[in-house]
């Protein structure tokens, strides 16, 4: 049951890392394209600036969903490995179920804004589209997609002390 | 009553291990929800258009050019020129890890790529040439910090866009101290081996054919910092372009030196979307929890609470820098700028004390805390390449602070220093 669901999450983190990597890719070329555009053309394009800020934006929350996925999100370890094993799963378990209360606000507050955020317009893009595709549309999608990932982690927590839960802690990652 | 709310609820929830971005989060959701007559989508309204910034995509694009570089065996060719220019001075590869670390600053935004790229270089060429495990590590950790205080700069990025201030004069304002560390660090290390402190092997003495020939090869790579450095002193390119040129500078060299496959540039990106994502996330969580800290007039009252105690600069800088010192020995790096801030900058501006000049304070001050136990994010990723414990770094580490520590005291203290660079080449005023 919980490797059926584990599989529905590695194909969504799957995705999810794709659209990522064509996210970055797509800023870079977007960003030396604007560069090119003002020394030869002699005049910025402003749509390309304005498009490598949504990717940008849209690059951050999938990129944090899929850090939650592979456990890279930074904490810092106290106490918690010094505790006996079933108190250190219950105290983690605890810790999710915080997260996920997190993360079912961001969906329900997200879902609200995005109708008001759907009525004005981006800028200067070529097409017109709802300014919510960019600001509030992927915040809700990465927080569900993390909501469900924290789910598994829940559960895993409280299946364990038979079976060791993915690592959640690596503090590798900061400025 | 709100803040006490707001820091009491942040703090507890991170030491109960909840990863710092949903501490922050959490905390700013529920003190909305209690304190606050205002509903509570301001939460998500503030968190995506807090990344609508231009200056901010240079975060993901510095992070890449480093991924790049550091796959493209750029770390090895820039160590073999640093070991051809310094490898002879007394103290040997410790002084060849600094300078190398100084010339990586320069294409790297952040001390993580450092310490983890030409950190396992620096720390495996120094125990074949019979240093101690722990005192390469030492010198590793205390130099990758140099990498964001030279341009360029991810938590420099960061601070300008929290600030206003302009990147490109953080950037430039960085080269002085960068530089100033490192000589601090070289200092250090030749009293220490002079001294017999530390155990170094005789060196080999200068080769000038070496020196040409590792400068060769090296060129190419050295190229990269070198025209950065000149794109940011002449102003003909944003930090944000800069990064893309970067990136697409690295991949090329890479991809014409055949050190670099398509693989190798998805794998980059991949570990580049992770870092950022995580890392960028924590500062949308930041904006709200930056926003009630802000309408709380507490920074006010803090400033003024503060001009009341004294109305010297000095003395309230030293506060300052002692105050992050101690919160840098627990707190993540980034949670502590994204929250000094806000919360600082009323002061910092009352006092009349320059943005940049201040912010350069706080990078010193908060990346000395990466190297501080027993939360210190440096010490963690060099103990795992040297496999020594942390005890064993935290100790060997020891003597650099008092480097470290010049460097912050001369970049607090004299304005001229770290401004200079800024006023000479970049806007008046």
């Amino acid at each position: 049951m919980l490797a059926h669901y584990k599989r529905l999450l590695d194909r969504i983190g799957a995705v999810e890392q794709a659209f990522g990597i064509g996210l970055i890719l797509l800023i870079v070329a977007a960003i030396t394209v604007q560069v090119f555009t003002r020394y030869v053309l002699g005049r910025p394009i402003a749509w390309v600036e304005e498009s490598a800020t949504y990717a940008f934006i849209w690059m951050v929350f999938v990129g944090a969903s899929l850090g939650l996925k592979r456990g890279q999100h930074i904490l810092i370890a106290t106490f918690g490995s010094h505790l006996p094993p079933r108190v250190a799963a219950g105290l983690r378990t605890l810790v999710w179920v915080l997260v996920l209360l997190t993360l079912v606000v961001l969906v329900v507050q997200g879902v609200k804004v995005m109708e008001v955020e759907g009525r004005s317009r981006t800028i200067s893009l070529p097409v017109e589209l709802p300014r919510s595709w960019f600001y509030s549309l992927p915040l809700t999608v990465s927080a569900v997609s993390m909501a469900f990932t924290t789910i598994y982690l829940i559960a895993c927590e409280l299946t364990t002390t038979v079976r060791r839960p993915k690592q959640s802690v690596s503090p590798i990652v900061s400025v | 009553m709100t803040l006490l709310l707001l820091f009491g609820l942040f703090a507890v929830l991170v030491a109960i291990e909840v990863p710092v971005a949903f501490a922050m989060g959490l905390s700013a959701i529920a003190t909305i929800a209690l304190t606050q007559p205002i509903p509570l989508s301001i939460v998500v309204q503030r968190m995506g258009t807090g990344l609508d910034s231009f200056v901010l995509i240079a975060i993901p694009l510095f992070v890449l050019a480093g991924h790049l570089l550091n796959r493209a065996g750029i770390a090895d060719r820039i160590f073999a020129f640093a070991t051809a220019l310094v490898g002879h001075v007394r103290g040997g590869l410790a002084h060849v890890n600094v300078l190398a670390s100084m010339i990586f600053a320069g294409m790297s935004g952040v001390a993580q790529a450092d310490a983890a790229g030409l950190g396992v270089v620096e720390v495996n060429a120094m125990r074949k040439e019979g240093f101690d495990p722990a005192f390469a590590a030492a010198v590793s950790a205390a130099s990758a910090i140099i990498g964001p205080i030279i341009p360029p700069s991810v938590i420099m990025v960061v601070y300008a866009v929290m600030v206003q201030a302009s990147v490109a004069d953080m950037f430039l304002a960085g080269f002085l101290p960068g530089i100033l560390m490192g000589v601090a660090l070289m200092a250090m290390i030749y009293w220490m081996v002079r001294t017999g402190r530390v155990k170094a092997p005789p060196t080999e003495p200068m080769s000038f054919p070496r020196l040409g020939k590792s400068f060769v090869r090296a060129l190419p790579a050295l190229a990269a910092p070198i025209l950065l450095t000149l794109g940011l002193l002449l102003g003909v390119a944003t930090p944000t372009e800069l990064g893309a040129l970067t990136v697409v500078y690295a991949a090329g060299l890479g991809f014409l030196q055949r050190e670099l496959t398509i693989r190798d540039v998805v794998g980059a990106a991949r570990e580049t979307l992770v870092t950022c994502g995580v890392l960028v996330f924590i500062i949308a969580c930041a904006v709200p929890f930056g926003w009630i800290v802000a309408t709380s007039q507490a920074p006010m009252k803090l400033a003024a609470f503060m001009m009341s105690l004294s109305d010297n600069k000095f003395v309230i800088l030293a506060i300052i820098n002692v105050a992050l010192l101690i919160i840098g020995c627990f707190m993540e790096t980034t949670a502590i700028l994204l929250i000094a801030t806000p919360t600082l900058f009323p002061l910092v501006v009352a006092l009349g004390i320059d943005p940049v000049h201040f912010g350069i304070i706080l990078v010193v001050n908060l990346l000395i805390g990466t190297l501080t136990p027993p939360f210190g994010v440096i010490l963690f990723i060099m103990m795992d390449i040297a496999k020594i414990s942390l005890a064993q770094i935290s100790r060997a580490v020891l003597p650099f602070y008092i480097p470290l520590l010049f460097t912050l005291l001369v970049v607090t203290y004299w304005a001229d220093f770290v401004l200079y660079v800024p006023r000479f080449f970049g806007k008046p005023g």
